[in-house]
């Protein structure tokens, strides 16, 4: 049997630094130390050691590896660890080495056989499997006794306990492969479809729905427009264009203009087209017909002689009201000629008045023209200078104000008040000339614009009109003329406007009928949906998916049929050794056999796991934790003396977990007894009642480290005891 | 015997499709072997999605029928 020999470790989770090299070749091989001190380290190095990656995450199928579980001690850039086992051949060392953050590239693998060869890579990978020929699971049921298979078994509620325990019989590939496929979700994806489908088969019939009552509205309309139910059909459709063809020669012909040719409709389908372009061609043929373009001229003519003839009549009162005013002014105010003459009178007779107050006072007009200029003066010239003599004389302005007020002003106050009353005379005679003059130019603007008038109108009229003409009467002439030429043309349109609604009424049948086809191969369609290729592909996609939810079912149903076989099996094979050992360890009076039943979950369709006594009694009600821990342990035991494999070794951590005192006890005598078996032995425990039943009561020899003073950059302290 | 193998056997035994279902249990063993549970739920929900966007392709087509 394979045997451990030694192990060194470094930079592997709790080892920061190297070890020293662990003698692990005696039958006993005893980690004590408290928690997190490094003991279970050691067991998972030597897991890791031989399986590498196989024991680390999901697909370890030992829940607290999922996520974060380090393999590189985190103040260390790499793990490495080294393993040398003994075999019938001979020592074979391993060394497995990861450097951290470099992925697949920063692993390496070494293997050195008895006989020297190294190995590296895959070839080592596969001298490791032949010198162990155990499976990953199956070392993890058989040889290594984990904590977390303990801790479920004894704490976790009975659905969970059931899935630990297949996880303790090695049956977790089964379990995640059965996961994987549960979260598939495959049969909500079906259910997705179904539902698809049978929302489409309500849209079918909505849309057939919809479509017949179409269908009914448009023969009653295609009824209502003057055909018979038994004509709404292609054959009518196609004579029925001919028909419009053939009118719409005849009405070119009326119009006296030739008609383009419009395409016949080679079958219904063609029916809009062929509405479109008839009706494009129609609406040429109204628009250059003779009579219509006549009718345009002569509205618009209409409406420039209307127009003339208002401006005319506008032009003619306003030259009326242009005359008047002259006129008017001149009987208030007199004739240009007389405003003329009442202005220079006026003048003369202010000469007059100035003459007067020169006569009255010969030096009053020379003071008042003094005053005057000084007044004018500039604020930087001096006003004391004689405008006359030129000679300076201090305070001249107001000198020559004290002698007008004193003593000339009296003088001639009542000739100034004559002459002021002149000027103001003077004034309003020339306003009044300005008015008249501007009256005189308004008249001659109307006059001119009279003319332009009349021109106008001569030239509308095509004729030369004089004064002796009346310009409005012979506008209203030609208005009459037009009117009545109008009148005779609507009347010509008339008829011919009716021919143009019969074409348009029978081009709006063949719309209708053509609907009515179209909707009647619509519906044609809908009802044969379900014979279309597209619906033929959506039945097979749909059988193809229910086969492969079939396919699926049926094989979720498989592996939980070999999941329990091999539960079963396993359970037949290392039965009665599991319930030696549950004796031997539980003692629990009231269960003097155990029996353990497995049958299918009827919730989850995994296995379910019953306990029962020799009676047939259900053990678990009467279980403490204690017990339910020694039935976990019974059960690894018993796996491990069933199985018969070549490792000789068993690895255990922390087994004690919720043992009492006597079942410590005879625990480490069935550990004795699988160590004079022939098994070695490696214990982790942090248990000071179990590290003394292991030391009083183990009869084999035994090598026991004690791990302390843990740093996380220098590791546990590891002393060793023999 | 593994658990793949164990599997393999009964699907030889059974009657329907067996070529079929055999085929798809070494897809699933695949993916299970290279990615854990995760793969397998990948793998399976994207042979579903493949048909569904079939489904739905000719959805559409008989959609625009109507």
């Amino acid at each position: 049997m394979l045997q451990l020999k030694y192990l060194q470790v470094e930079g592997f989770r709790g080892f920061p630094t190297k070890s020293d090299v662990l003698d692990l070749a005696t039958p006993a091989v005893l980690l004590y130390g408290d928690n997190h001190q490094g003991k279970s380290s050691i067991l998972n190095a030597i897991e890791w050691c031989l399986y590498g990656d196989q024991c680390v995450g999901g697909r370890s199928g030992i829940r607290e590896r999922v996520g974060g579980w380090e393999i590189v001690n985190r103040n260390a850039s790499g793990a490495t660890v080294g393993l040398a086992i003994e075999s019938e051949q001979g020592v074979t060392t391993i060394k497995r080495a990861q450097v951290k953050g470099l992925g697949k590239k920063g692993r390496s693998i070494e293997v050195i056989l008895p006989d020297g060869t190294r190995k590296e890579g895959d070839e080592a990978e596969q001298e490791i499997m032949r010198l162990v020929g155990l499976s990953f699971r199956d070392f993890a049921t058989t040889v290594y006794q984990h904590q977390e298979t303990i801790r479920a078994i004894v704490i976790q509620p009975p659905s969970e306990r059931n899935d630990a325990i297949d996880r303790l019989l090695g049956l977790s590939d089964y379990l995640n492969v059965l996961d994987g496929i549960r979260r598939s979700k495959i049969a909500d994806a079906q259910k997705n479809l179904i539902n698809q489908r049978k929302q489409l088969e309500t849209r079918i019939e909505e849309a057939l729905r919809i479509r017949q009552e179409d269908l009914k509205d448009k023969k009653r309309e295609a009824v209502d427009s003057g055909l018979d139910e038994s004509e709404l059909n292609e054959e009518k459709l196609l004579e029925g264009a001919e028909n419009v063809k053939k009118q719409m020669e005849e009405f070119a012909s009326e119009l006296g203009i030739s008609a383009a040719p419009v395409s016949s409709p080679s079958d219904w389908k063609d029916a809009p087209s062929f509405g479109d372009e008839a009706q494009k061609e129609l609406d040429r043929l109204w628009s250059e017909s003779p009579d219509l373009k006549e009718q345009s001229e002569l509205n618009a003519r209409r409406t420039e002689a209307d127009a003339l003839k208002t401006n005319y009549e506008s032009q003619r009162q306003a030259l009326g009201t242009a005359k008047a005013k002259p006129q008017e002014f001149e009987r208030e105010y007199g004739t240009q000629a007389e405003i003329n003459h009442q202005i220079e009178n006026t003048r003369k007779e202010n000469d007059a008045v100035d003459d007067q107050i020169r006569q009255v006072s010969p030096k009053a007009k020379l003071v008042e023209e003094g005053i005057a200029v000084l007044e004018a003066t500039r604020p930087d010239e001096s006003t004391d200078v004689c405008p006359l003599c030129g000679e300076t004389v201090p305070n001249l302005l107001d000198h020559l104000r004290k002698e007008w007020a004193e003593r000339i002003e009296a003088q001639v106050r009542a000739l100034k008040a004559r002459r002021a009353a002149l000027a103001e005379k003077r004034a309003k005679l020339i306003d009044l000339k300005t008015q008249h003059e501007s009256l005189t130019e308004n008249l001659a603007k109307a006059r001119e614009q009279l003319a332009g008038a009349v021109q106008r109108a001569a030239e509308f009229l095509d004729r030369e009109l004089t004064d002796q003409d009346d310009p409005a009467a012979l506008l209203s002439i030609e208005i009459g003329k037009i009117d009545d030429r109008l009148k005779q043309i609507a009347e010509a349109i008339k008829g011919k406007r009716e021919t143009l609604n019969r074409i348009s009424q029978s081009l709006n049948r063949l719309s209708l009928l053509h609907d009515v086809l179209e909707l009647e191969e619509k519906i044609g369609r809908i009802e044969k949906i379900a014979e279309s290729d597209e619906y033929r592909e959506l039945e097979n996609i749909r059988d193809g998916v229910a086969v492969f939810v079939v396919d699926v079912e049926v094989l979720d149903r498989i592996v939980r049929e070999c999941m329990a076989e091999e539960a079963k099996d396993k359970m037949k094979a290392a039965g009665d050794a599991i319930d030696d050992y549950f004796q031997k360890i539980v003692g629990n009076p009231a269960a003097q056999k155990l029996i353990v039943e497995i049958e299918e979950d009827k919730r989850t369709g995994g296995n379910s796991y019953t306990f029962r006594d020799q009676d047939g009694e259900e053990f678990k009600p009467i279980s403490s934790l204690g017990d339910m821990n020694g039935l976990a342990l019974s059960m690894f035991l018993g796996l491990v003396k069933a199985y018969g494999h070549p490792i000789g070794f068993v690895l255990m951590d922390d087994p004690s977990q919720s043992l009492g005192s006597r079942q410590k006890k005879r625990l480490v005598e069935v550990l004795d007894e699988v160590c004079r078996s022939g098994r070695n032995i490696v214990v982790g425990t942090m248990d000071s009642e179990l590290q003394e039943f292991l030391e009083s009561s183990l009869t084999r020899a035994k090598t026991i480290y004690e791990f302390s003073k843990w740093g996380p950059q220098s590791g546990p302290e590891v002393v060793k005891r023999v | 015997m593994g658990y793949k193998e164990k599997v393999e056997d009964k699907i030889r035994g059974s009657l329907e499709r067996p070529e079929e279902r055999m085929k798809l249990w070494e897809q699933i063993a695949t993916a299970y072997e290279e990615g854990g549970l995760q793969q397998v739920e990948s793998m399976l929900a994207e042979k579903a999605e493949v048909l569904r966007d079939r489904f739905e392709n000719v959805m559409d087509k008989l959609q625009k029928m109507l």
